[in-house]
């Protein structure tokens, strides 16, 4: 049995994952508590889920991070961080453009690596220093992708994805020796806005075909996840594959 | 003693060696594979084994086993 009763501290929550997450943890022991840039959904969400937290941060900013994390750790007793920070972004690594080819873009590279991998280490980092000096036992959780295998179109997305795992076995090594277990969550398609507004009906219908369970994942399958994740105190280091067989 | 054999079959199991190959008077500094990640380590086993607080302070004075010994049993006694 493992880390039961506390907040859950959510960045990037303004999502799909994250309203999943607020929604199987509604009227639980558990309090919840987003981090997330956008104002506007945070606003809608503050309205939809009175009862929990909703703050306005930048995840890739270390300074106000490190603030609003003192802020906080000092308020509630988290025990979980679920990282679902995170942006979908598809491109290949050169494509032909008439009788030219054009090479993936530099500033969109750092900007996906920014937001898919640079942010979670950083919530990563001082979750830790935090849980360390509160001498919490506690689990963190980073949100990858199917897409960490290698996906074509997405040679950015997938780098740091698979960056994320290997971040996160590391810290599970190093963390889990001082109480503080690490892993990842692999989704593959799931049924959530950004989905739905990514992917035309006949791709949707594609991958249901190509998924073993005939169907996208719902948001409680996540949920679930996480909350597994939670209480099994000996999962360590490893990725939870969540994709209905799409990737077997 | 016994608080001398507890401290030991800790740092064995942090260090993977037998207990036999410690020494308390041997400055952490001068263990071969010793390093930070084993130095917390260490003090959060202690601390969840002996339901003890370290300071920072107390923290920056554990150069050696039987230095952590010694806080333990003031901890103990005050």
């Amino acid at each position: 049995m493992a880390e039961t009763n506390g907040s859950i501290l959510i960045p990037g929550g303004c999502g799909g994952l994250g309203y999943a997450l607020l929604n199987h943890y509604r009227n639980t022991k558990h309090h919840c508590i987003v981090l997330d840039q956008n104002e506007e959904s945070l606003k809608n969400l503050r309205t939809e889920f009175n009862e929990f937290e909703f703050i306005r941060c930048d995840l890739t900013d270390e300074k106000k991070l490190q603030t609003t994390f003192d802020e906080i750790f000092g308020k509630f007793k988290i025990i979980a961080v679920v990282n679902v920070v995170g942006w979908i972004h598809s491109q290949p690594l050169v494509k032909l453009n008439g009788a030219d080819f054009i090479s993936h873009s530099l500033s969109e590279w750092q900007k996906v690596l920014e937001l898919n991998l640079t942010a979670p280490f950083l919530t990563t980092k001082l979750a830790a220093v935090q849980f360390l000096k509160r001498k919490t036992k506690a689990v963190i959780i980073n949100v990858s992708s199917i897409s960490a295998q290698g996906n074509p179109g997405q040679i950015a997305y997938s780098a740091a994805k698979a960056g994320l795992e290997s971040f996160t076995s590391v810290a599970a090594k190093e963390l889990g020796p001082l109480g503080i277990r690490c892993a990842c969550i692999a989704p593959g398609f799931f049924d959530t806005p950004s989905t739905q507004a990514a992917l035309s009906e006949t791709q949707l219908n594609k991958i249901k075909s190509a998924t073993p369970l005939r169907r996208l994942g719902a948001p409680e399958d996540f949920a679930m996840a996480v909350q597994w994740i939670l209480e099994n105190g000996f999962f360590n280091g490893k990725t939870l594959p969540l994709d209905g067989g799409y990737r077997l | 003693m016994k608080l001398e054999n507890e401290l030991k079959k800790i740092m064995s199991e942090i260090l993977g060696v037998d207990t036999k190959m410690l020494q308390m008077e041997v400055p952490f500094k001068d263990i071969e594979d010793w390093d930070s990640l084993k130095a917390m380590e260490l003090i959060v086993r202690i601390e969840d084994q002996f339901k003890c607080n370290f300071s920072g302070d107390q923290i920056s004075k554990m150069t050696s086993p039987s230095s952590i010994e010694k806080m333990l049993r003031e901890q103990k006694n005050g």
